[in-house]
């Protein structure tokens, strides 16, 4: 039996955004330099326990940057892309681009 | 013969050994890059409201040359420190501009955080040359760079907004 041919452009997909909502969420965050959890939240149209949980895993997997700071007495919670997802999103998408046969 | 099961690719598909997309793969693929794009049209906001910081930072910086030039024309009055008192009024005009961009947070384009501190070390070097010449002819000539700095600032911001529009699809860049 051979081995499964490994050249197809779908091998290199992340699988940390096989997730729709992880998906989501990088692709928010990688249009702007930051984002407040509640903004975030709104835009996805998701719970806070939902997005907090995707967002761990985005962090674990060195995608995602959580900042935490006070505004007034008020915590507030800042998301990221760090540089290394930056470049891992930009090369996912490059990848979903040759798969759809897009330019 | 063993047969292995079947394995499962990124994103859920099952792997084949076909070189060639499926239709479903190629579905798919193009539904998450429509998603991508437009989040990334979307959200951040059109004009960030730090240009209008900037505007008033650039008019600031202006302003106090001239003013300065201008009080070293004034007749030495006793108690009346004419050049101090514009570079603390200028000085309390830039914190003031810079409050609501500290107290409001604009959704950036990624890529402006970078070409901020670009333009505010761009904006504080035209500054300390300006105070430093302001008495000269040279501040004359320094207080419309001013004028460039804002200009250049915009057109980059424009220039971003059209590139994003043109190739969103591109994630960053």
């Amino acid at each position: 039996m051979s081995a499964p041919d490994r050249s197809h452009p779908r091998f290199r997909l992340e699988n940390e955004l096989a997730h729709p909502v992880r998906f989501s969420i990088v692709a928010a965050l990688a249009a702007v330099e930051s984002l407040v959890f509640g903004e975030l939240r709104d835009e996805l149209q998701v719970s806070d326990s939902v997005l907090s949980k995707q967002i761990t895993e985005l962090e674990n997997a060195g995608f995602v940057k959580v900042s935490k700071g006070f505004v007034g007495k008020r915590p507030r919670t800042t998301l990221s892309l760090t540089k290394e997802g930056v470049s891992r999103w930009r090369a996912h998408l490059e990848t979903l681009q040759a798969i759809a046969g897009t330019p | 013969m063993s047969t292995s099961p079947t394995p499962r690719i990124p994103g859920g598909h099952p792997r084949d050994t076909e070189v060639s997309s499926t239709e479903a793969e190629r579905d798919q693929a193009r539904r998450r890059l429509e998603e991508a794009q437009g989040r990334f049209r979307r959200l951040p906001a059109s004009i960030p409201a730090a240009f209008i910081t900037y505007g008033m930072l650039c008019a600031i910086g202006s302003l106090t040359v001239i003013a300065l030039h201008l009080a070293e024309k004034v007749p030495p009055t006793p108690g009346f420190a004419s050049a101090t008192l514009v570079i603390v009024f200028s000085l309390i005009w830039v914190a003031v501009a810079m409050i609501p961009l500290m107290m409001f947070r604009d959704r950036w384009r990624r890529g402006l955080g970078r070409r901020w501190v670009l333009l505010m070390a761009a904006w504080g070097a035209v500054w300390v040359l300006g105070v430093v010449v302001a008495t000269t002819r040279f501040g004359l000539v320094v207080a419309p760079v001013f004028f460039v700095l804002f200009a250049v600032a915009i057109a980059g911001e424009a220039a971003a907004l059209r590139s994003r529009a043109g190739g969103a699809q591109e994630g960053t860049r």
